[in-house]
């Protein structure tokens, strides 16, 4: 993508997080760039394509969050995919504020978020599950349980920034963390609480 | 250039996570019968020996098949050495089964019903 092209996508994600999705039309990007509406239609033709390249752009990002998936073979592989999540929310606002009005003009970049949410899912879940195997994890858990809880946790991930910007309260990695994990400390057994605390614990500063 | 997106199937996804966890080593107490694929070759003297020839490259390669009499589906094939001539392999190989084999007259058959091949 040419230097342009980068500053306008760039701008457009600025001011999506800024004044919402619905909200920016190509004049405001423009005026952001200090460019003509003109030179901008001339690299991308309308809104869609510039949105289009953001969730290209987006997606990206989201795969290389999802590819950490078993960096390491404990907790803090978790932890650690726990804050690409932080991070990428608070990169890109909008994608999880905006989620009702992307998918209303937008179906089919809807349809890619369903599969992302849906890997996110079965990642849980299969860590959950892995988990459970190695003992970390209470084995009387089900397979629906273990569901209902990956489940939980992607509702969390998505709705967690809308929540904070709702109630006026800081979105902190501690707070975004706790979130999550109080969700499955309760299942953890023995060694898996040991292990939390080693693990998770001692490589962050306070106690979620 | 523009690329077109490719999407992994859903029952495909979830079969490559399991494959990622089986790949974690997991600590775990082994039995002493994971080592029977170590010391566990009482079979192989009571094996008939079939000698196998096979051209590569020019040379004709010596195998030969173990087989244990009990059960021919346990067997194991060996390369022992290679021949320049088809003739020198044969009588070679002629050698080689009959040091290996626990009958040397080769009256140690395998039942080849044994293996349940179907002809269709």
């Amino acid at each position: 993508m040419s230097d342009t092209k980068d500053k306008i996508i760039s701008a457009a994600i600025d001011l999506f997080n800024e004044q919402g999705f619905v909200n920016v039309r190509l004049q405001n990007i423009a005026d952001a760039l200090k460019i003509s509406v003109g030179n901008l239609a001339y690299h991308y033709k309308n809104k869609e394509a510039i949105v289009a390249t953001a969730y290209d752009l987006i997606g990206e990002e989201l795969s290389g969050i999802l590819s950490s998936y078993r960096s390491s073979p404990d907790l803090s592989d978790l932890d650690q995919q726990l804050n690409f999540y932080y991070h990428f929310i608070n990169k890109y606002p909008f994608y999880f504020i905006d989620i009702l009005e992307i998918k209303r003009n937008h179906p089919h970049l809807h349809e890619e978020r369903k599969e992302f949410i849906f890997k996110m899912k079965v990642q849980f879940k299969k860590r959950i599950e892995y988990n459970k195997s190695r003992g970390v994890f209470c084995t009387q858990m089900e397979e629906d349980e273990a569901s209902q809880i990956a489940d939980n946790i992607c509702a969390t991930i998505t709705f967690w920034h809308t929540c904070q910007v709702i109630k006026d309260e800081p979105e902190t990695l501690t707070g975004f963390k706790k979130a999550i994990w109080v969700q499955l400390l309760p299942n953890l057994t023995k060694k898996g609480l040991q292990e939390y605390n080693i693990q998770v614990l001692s490589k962050n500063d306070s106690k979620y | 250039m523009t690329y077109k997106k490719v999407y992994v199937d859903r029952k495909c996804y979830e079969s490559l996570m399991d494959g990622l966890n089986l790949q974690q080593v997991v600590d775990q107490k082994g039995e002493f019968t994971d080592f029977d694929l170590f010391y566990s070759d009482d079979w192989l003297l009571n094996s008939a020996v079939v000698d196998n020839i096979i051209e590569r490259n020019g040379n004709w390669d010596i195998y030969l098949v173990f087989a244990y009499v009990g059960n021919p589906l346990k067997l194991i094939k060996r390369r022992i050495t290679r021949c320049i001539t088809i003739k020198k392999a044969n009588l070679t190989a002629n050698y080689m089964r009959r040091l290996a084999a626990k009958d040397q007259r080769g009256t140690l058959k395998i039942d080849c019903s044994s293996f349940k091949n179907c002809d269709n």
